[in-house]
């Protein structure tokens, strides 16, 4: 594999972006499309045959960004089998999702901008992934950061919710600026520390046991690595954009939000995971903030009424899982999960793309129902996306989720049971949604039902091929009893070509107990089913408006999270600033230059008022200081003679 | 010498060009000023500082008309020639562009930076550095629009009264010193108390003319009544003389005492970049943002500047470079919208993206960078400044990291409240070619600048290491 | 010295001319008069051997130079004033022959070699200027001016005649050369020698307009015909700051420990007083009197420390000080400002080009900016005395800050975009001529420290 090759993958979707990006309001809609979706596609052949051919991790440095006495920074990518694992990701689901979007946009002016805005994101996270050092991944981390901006925003001249979206737009770019200040401090650290960015030297260094580094150091290296984290992958303290980035297309929301972007965090820990080892109580802080972080999404996932935010919430509390895992120090289960949760994730978004599609831009469940009549292929892959989510037994969630139910399980016990509640509530929510939709009472108003109707093949297609991944999305990862010689193909690919991965020894569990714990999920899953199919499946009891109890307002509410934020921070702020700019601006500094001049001004006419205008009077003052004078010299004479 | 005699002499032609072919007379000078200086590149020594011209006899009290270059300089010289350039270009089609009387005063403002440049000498230095407060101030008066003249007394008076107490520490150090040429004033070792004095000089000068945070009182109102020409000379071209002031002159002549009083600069900084960010979120008077705007960012550069280390001092200049380019292209954006709308106040603007798309994109590309996006060479200058300030003191440099995200606030607000929503005016002419050149220059610059930051490196580093190298041994 | 008698003869010669009531032979008398002096003040050797033995008046070295300024700057007033004495046909010509007869006695203040000679010339100087000051008969500010002029005048003149009494008493000398030995030597009654000293350095400050001496300035400057005005305040300042310094500087050096510190004292005042009275005057003359009682301060600084190039310091602050006011005046004569009310100056700078770049170059140049030769001329002051006396130029400084002021305000009148333009008087060619002539100078001026 040359590095050409490798190249070409990488900036296929920049060059077709920049092609978009300059002449594409000239171009046929559909061809700017065609060339974004085929340029995404065949970056996704090249990396199959990349992941394929791929022995041992390659390095590339291809120039030197810029140096100093203490340290030099270089361009460089490093190609291994979790860059290229993710870059698999990246790219096979974001060509379908370019093939949906060629469907799903309407507004055929703004195709090509939507085209560039996407395959620059596909290089951002392309350059992510493929980075050589935290400096490449920091490029990678913004760019992508930029691009959510610019496709949240997307409708900004809308009339009704134009800015709203730009202000969810702005609100995750500043939001995940935070994360990045903390990335930043990382780097610092990092430079400071071993006067080098690069993975492989880092942990070389760190293995090596030349640098003897304090503990407080990894802590709060590692702590400021998470704090990034939880930018990009939406966990507390930072995760309220999340929902609200749901205001931009829902390709977008499949792509950004649910299938990569958001795994960024993830895939940062994975890759530091040699620092998160020696720093075992931010591992802990991991685990605690990523299950808080699950039970809160899940629990604001209950009472959601938006079917983008009820998916954008059970993002958060599955992002909450994998954290979990990172924390139980399980990191190939992460990205197992990862990867499962990419596909019926993204199937999920999609399905709530074309439904929405369908029901010209109509988005709350409560005026849905009965849709399975009309939207086969859709119902279909909706139903499956909701098995893979809630665990049903042999789909691709059971398996990854099952894996970090058993690392919990064997780390404490309080966990295993908050992450079970998890596992329940995501049962409940997506059954519920599911049920919503596509049966129970049909709540649509004629108009919209009068044409509702499947969507076209280029959004059909993209959503079976990622149902037949989120059936058998688990087969990459099988547990040891059932997968026989091939068990843990993800996990022992990882744990060969990564740094630090093959460190880390596992106390794997008895199959009995793993085999236990397996049953009672998969028992959840279905009760769950059952239940929620009594209360939703065949009429529809919660009517809107009804009197909601404390906990169903709660959860409605989202918990008052972002009114918090508001009434802590923002509020705080723009007093502040308030207040500082009239005291320094108004009073001080104009009261300063207002006090010089005025005392100018008054000694001035002080002084005039010597001159009277007549002579005696002129000729008295001069004889006056006359005298002076010679007082004066009569004074100090004696001083010098 | 050529250097600063032919924008002498393009601002005396330019009274006698007459109007109608004045815009390509201007255009074509500033250009040629900056082909000649990029011919003179290539044999141009790195390693060693030149000198261009000397007095030969032994002038009235040591003044040794002498002037050099080295890397710093040169690259300074070379921002000047390319934004002046770019000012002419984005004024092309301006009233202003028509009157002999502002092209001249625009190269006598260049024929003056240069002079600051290249002087190596403290009087050469002290005359071409007031200099340039003549032309840039009758710009302002005499076509600025501001009602109350108040603001603009204050800069004269301010900037003024900043240069007089510079020139008192030039008298200090040439007292003691042979003659005022550079190398022989910064040989000076004064006692402490009075060094410390000769640089408070320095500093009240420099301060007021960047600003730093307390001296900025001329700044917004200033910005906000000149013209696009004059806010551009002064925040791209002005400021930077005051940075270079500090590098060249205020670091090597007063250097130990700088070691015991760095904080100072380093606390006024950073308060400068928290408070301007602040003020600047709550502006509705687009130039009175990006004054504030800069305020903040020129903080960031100033710290760079205390911290007395190679690496920051590169830092800086990379910033210098990228802020000069940058006020360029948004104070181009603010007139553009200021003159096509006859408003400055952003409340009043919306949905421009929507009417205008290529004027949309391109505010989307210079506000991405001016937040110092990665690719793009704020992105540079601040990873280095803010590192070498994180590695100084750890709070000063999280403090100082509070710019990425307030920077992303303000700049994001001012962007999406004039070009984001539903469109209010009903048509709003787009980009013409001259606008659109200067955007795309100013952009293409900025993304080089921060795809490859090691040639200006190159270009500047020897000539930093000789400076920090003096004051190290000064130190000793 | 043949310069010298030139002028004289001219002076006779207009002098002459009013009995004829040719006035416009009186100028060319004038002009050419001063243009031949000019040239034979520049002649290296004196061309026709004449009183040759006679030591009272010599010229040398600066006094060369600043005799040249002087005659230079009279003869731009003059020519400028003419427009003004060509109309009255009886006076105009005597007007020029007192010009005349008066910078003589500037020349002899600057060429003398005793005391004798001194006060000869100091009176030949001062004489005509009482009945200039008065010279426009239609004015009772003119009269007034000169009634001022004359008894403040006279009062001071019995100081620096007591003052040379008992100098001569002290020394027994009248010839400058013997006196300094006698005093190095220290053969002398010293304390009547400090008396004598401090009553000329009294009436020196008295006659170079300084604080606490300066109440006649104002008056008289204002009341005068705008370009005897501008002569007391060029002219004759020029001559009595070269006076001052020949006098303190060159010969009273050894009991400096008397006079530096008054000197101080009034120069410290004078910083100050000029300045911030100046922020309150509306009229131009007057406002120009006060900026002058601060630039005589400025131009005291070169009696502080003895050295030899301070008298180039001197002259180079001299040309840029002299051709603004000059200039100056010469703009309200150019824009008929009659009542010399500063608002008359409003946007006249954008109505009149030429107005402008003057306004621009002769008000900054007064600031102290660069390139202008104020600017070189107060530095140099400056530096050289800031090793003596740090606090004093700090204080030099601080008010040239204050005074950046005024005129500041000034160019913004001048620059102010006017809604009612005024209908548009070409300015006469011979004011143009002073103009640029002026313009120049002040630009240029400084240059003479390349070959001085």
């Amino acid at each position: 594999m040359s590095l050409q090759l490798f190249l070409a993958m990488l900036f296929l979707p920049l060059i077709t972006g920049g092609i978009n990006g300059i002449i594409g309001r000239k171009l046929p809609y559909l061809l700017s499309g065609s060339i974004a979706s085929i340029s995404v596609f065949l970056s996704f052949c090249i990396a199959l045959f990349i992941f394929f051919n791929l022995q041992e991790p390659v390095h590339y440095t291809i120039y030197n960004v810029f140096s100093w006495q203490k340290a030099s920074i270089q361009f460089g990518f490093q190609i291994d089998a979790l860059s290229s694992w993710m870059s698999l990701i990246i790219t096979g689901i974001g060509c379908l999702i370019h093939l949906f979007s060629m469907g799903y946009v309407e507004d055929k002016n703004e195709f090509y901008k939507f085209f560039t805005y996407l395959n620059l994101f596909i290089f951002s996270m392309l350059l992510l992934v493929f980075g050589s050092n935290y400096f490449v991944m920091f490029f990678g981390w913004e760019g992508v950061g930029v691009c959510s901006f610019l496709l949240i925003g997307f409708n900004y001249s809308d009339a009704k919710k134009g800015l709203a979206n730009a202000m969810a737009a702005r609100k995750a770019f500043i939001m995940n600026r935070i994360g990045d200040a903390g990335l930043l401090v990382a780097l610092f650290l990092l430079l400071q520390e071993f006067q080098t960015l690069e993975y492989r030297e880092i942990y070389e260094l760190i293995q090596s046991g030349e640098h003897q580094l304090s503990h407080p150091f990894y802590f709060g290296l590692a702590l400021s690595l998470f704090f990034a984290a939880t930018g990009k992958s939406a966990q507390i303290p930072l995760f309220t954009w999340l929902p609200d980035a749901m205001a931009g297309p829902t390709p977008v929301s499949a792509l950004i939000h649910a299938a990569t972007m958001v795994t960024a965090g993830i895939f940062m820990v994975v890759r530091s995971n040699f620092i998160f080892e020696l720093a075992p109580d931010v591992k802990e802080i991991i685990l605690w903030i990523g299950l808080s972080t699950a039970l809160i999404g899940a629990f604001i996932a209950l009472k959601q009424n938006d079917i983008k935010k009820v998916l954008a919430y059970s993002t958060v509390s599955q992002l909450g899982l994998m954290f979990v895992a990172l924390g139980c120090g399980a990191y190939t289960v992460a990205i197992f999960h990862v990867t499962t949760h990419a596909f019926f994730k993204a199937l999920l978004f999609l399905c709530a793309g074309s439904i929405i599609h369908a029901m010209h831009h109509e988005q709350d469940i409560r005026k849905m129902g009965q849709l399975k009549s009309y939207m086969k292929i859709t119902h279909l892959c909706f139903l499956i996306g909701t098995l893979a989510i809630i665990g049903f037994p042999f789909l691709s969630g059971f398996f990854s989720k099952d894996e970090i139910i058993a690392h919990a399980y064997s780390h404490h016990p309080i966990v295993f049971i908050l992450t079970l509640f998890v596992v329940i509530m995501t049962a409940i929510y997506m059954s519920r949604l599911y049920y919503r939709i596509f049966w129970g009472n049909e709540n649509i108003d004629e108009h919209t039902k009068s044409h509702l109707h499947e969507s076209p093949w280029t959004m059909t297609l993209p959503l079976s091929l990622l149902a037949v991944g989120a059936l058998l999305g688990g087969l990459l990862n099988l547990p040891s009893f059932m997968g026989g010689g091939h068990a843990h193909f993800l996990s022992h690919l990882l744990e060969h070509q990564v740094e630090g991965l093959d460190k880390i020894q596992h106390h794997s569990l008895s199959n009995s107990i793993s085999m236990l714990l397996m049953a009672s999920s998969a028992a959840i899953a279905i009760f769950a089913l059952y239940f929620s199919y009594l209360k939703w499946g065949k009429t529809n009891k919660e009517i809107i408006g009804s009197k909601a109890g404390i906990w169903q307002s709660l959860s409605s509410n989202r918990l008052y999270i972002d009114e918090l934020y508001n009434a802590i921070i923002v509020k705080p702020t723009e007093k502040i600033a308030a207040r500082g700019e009239y005291l320094i601006e108004k009073i001080i500094l104009s009261q300063i230059i207002q006090w010089i001049g005025t005392s100018l001004q008054w000694s001035g006419s002080l002084l005039i008022r010597f001159q009277k205008g007549t002579v005696n009077q002129y000729i008295f003052w001069m004889i006056f200081a006359t005298l002076l004078f010679f007082l004066y010299t009569t004074l100090t004479i004696h001083l010098w003679n | 010498m050529e250097l600063i005699l032919i924008p002498l002499l393009l601002g005396i032609l330019s009274y006698l060009i007459p109007k109608n072919i004045l815009p390509w007379f201007a255009l074509l000078g500033s250009a040629l000023v900056l082909i000649h200086q990029i011919t003179l590149l290539p044999n141009f020594d790195l390693q060693s500082t030149i000198v261009l011209w000397k007095a030969h006899e032994a002038m009235p009290l040591g003044l040794t008309f002498e002037m050099k270059w080295d890397g710093f300089s040169m690259l300074m010289l070379l921002m000047t020639s390319s934004i002046s350039f770019l000012i002419f270009l984005s004024n092309f089609n301006r009233n202003l562009a028509k009157s002999n009387n502002f092209t001249a005063l625009a190269f006598f403002m260049q024929f003056g930076m240069n002079g600051v440049f290249l002087a190596a000498d403290g009087m050469l230095f002290y005359i071409f550095w007031e200099f340039t407060l003549i032309p840039i101030f009758l710009i302002l008066y005499l076509y600025g629009t501001g009602s109350s003249r108040v603001p603009l007394f204050t800069f004269f008076i301010y900037t003024f009264a900043g240069s007089l107490a510079m020139l008192a520490s030039f008298m200090a150090l040439g007292v003691f010193a042979s003659d005022f040429s550079h190398q022989s004033l910064i040989q000076v070792q004064l006692d402490p108390t009075l060094s410390f004095w000769v640089m408070m000089g320095f500093f009240i000068a420099f301060a007021v003319k960047i600003p730093l945070f307390p001296f900025h009182y001329w700044q917004p109102q200033t910005y906000s009544d000149a013209p696009m020409a004059g806010t551009m000379l002064l925040s791209a071209l002005m400021l930077k003389m005051a940075l270079f002031g500090i590098v060249k002159w205020m670091l090597p002549t007063c250097s130990e005492v700088l070691y015991q009083s760095k904080w100072l600069l380093l606390i006024l900084s950073l308060i400068g970049i928290i408070y301007g960010a602040l003020v600047a979120m709550r502006q509705y008077d687009i130039k009175k943002l990006y004054a504030f705007a800069s305020l903040s960012h020129l903080g960031i550069i100033t710290a760079a500047l205390a911290l007395l280390t190679e690496a920051a001092l590169f830092g800086a200049s990379i910033q210098i470079l990228n802020h000069s380019l940058l006020s360029v292209g948004m104070f181009l954006i603010a007139d553009i919208l200021e003159n096509r709308l006859k408003t400055k106040d952003i409340r009043q603007i919306g949905g421009i993206a929507k009417l205008a798309p290529s004027f949309g994109f391109w505010c989307a590309i210079i506000t991405l960078a001016s937040v110092s996006v990665p690719f793009t060479a704020g992105f540079i200058g601040e990873f280095i400044i803010l590192l070498e300030l994180f590695h100084h003191n750890n709070i000063m440099g999280i403090l100082g990291l509070s710019t990425i995200v307030l920077g992303a606030v303000f700049m994001l607000r001012a962007f999406q409240l004039s070009m984001f929503g539903f469109p209010i005016i009903s048509s709003f002419q787009d980009l013409t070619w001259n606008e659109l050149a200067v955007l795309l220059l100013v952009s293409v610059a900025v993304l080089l600048l921060g795809l490859f930051p090691d040639t200006v490196s190159q270009l500047v580093m020897p000539a930093l290491q000789d400076i920090i190298s003096s004051i190290q041994d000064s130190k000793q | 010295m043949e310069a010298l008698l030139l002028l004289f003869l001219s002076g006779m010669i207009s002098m002459a001319a009013s009995m004829f009531g040719k006035t416009q032979l009186a100028l060319a008398a004038a002009l050419m008069g001063m243009v031949g002096a000019i040239f034979l003040m520049m002649a290296p050797a004196p061309l026709f051997q004449f009183a040759s033995q006679y030591q009272g008046i010599s010229f040398e070295g600066f006094q060369i130079h600043f005799s040249i300024l002087c005659i230079a700057l009279t003869a731009l007033i003059i020519w400028g004033d003419s427009l003004r004495l060509l109309q009255d046909k009886e006076n105009g010509s005597d007007t020029i022959a007192l010009y005349l007869f008066s910078l003589c006695g500037v020349l002899i203040l600057i060429g003398f070699k005793d005391l004798f000679m001194f006060f000869l010339g100091l009176e030949i100087m001062s004489i005509p200027l009482y009945v200039l000051a008065g010279s426009d008969k239609n004015s009772s500010f003119s009269r007034e001016a000169a009634v001022k002029y004359f008894f403040t005048g006279s009062f001071i003149t019995c100081f620096i005649l007591l003052g040379i009494a008992l100098i001569y008493g002290a020394t027994g000398t009248f010839e400058l050369a013997e006196m300094k030995q006698v005093i190095l030597e220290a053969r002398v009654n010293l304390p009547m020698l400090q008396v004598g000293t401090i009553m000329l350095a009294i009436g020196f400050l008295f006659k170079v307009g300084a604080a606490p001496f300066h109440f006649w300035g104002p008056d008289v400057y204002q009341g005068s015909p705008n370009y005897i005005t501008a002569y007391m305040a060029s002219t004759i300042k020029i001559a009595m700051l070269f006076t001052f310094y020949t006098f303190f500087s060159l010969l009273f050096e050894p009991i400096s420990k008397t006079w530096i510190p008054l000197l101080q004292a009034a120069i410290l005042i004078s910083l100050f007083l000029g300045y911030l009275v100046a922020l309150h005057q509306t009229y131009f003359k007057r406002l120009l009197a006060y900026s002058s009682i601060t630039h005589s301060a400025f131009a005291l600084f070169s009696l502080l420390c003895f050295k030899e190039s301070s008298l180039q310091h001197l002259f180079i602050f001299t040309i840029g000080y002299g051709f603004s006011i000059v200039g100056l005046v010469s703009s309200q004569v150019a824009m008929r400002n009659t009542e010399d009310q500063i608002d008359q100056i409003k946007g006249k700078g954008l109505q009149y080009p030429l107005l402008g770049l003057l306004w621009v170059s002769a008000l900054f140049s007064l600031t102290g900016l660069p390139p202008f030769t104020g600017f070189f001329g107060k530095t140099f002051l400056f530096y050289e005395a800031f090793s003596h006396f740090p606090a004093l130029v700090i204080a030099g400084l601080i008010s040239t800050a204050i005074g950046s002021y005024f005129y500041l305000q000034l160019i913004m009148h001048a620059f102010q975009q006017e809604s009612d333009q005024a209908t548009k008087t070409p300015i006469p060619l011979a004011l143009q001529a002073i103009l640029l002539l002026c313009i120049c100078s002040i630009c240029g001026g400084w240059l003479f420290i390349f070959w001085i």
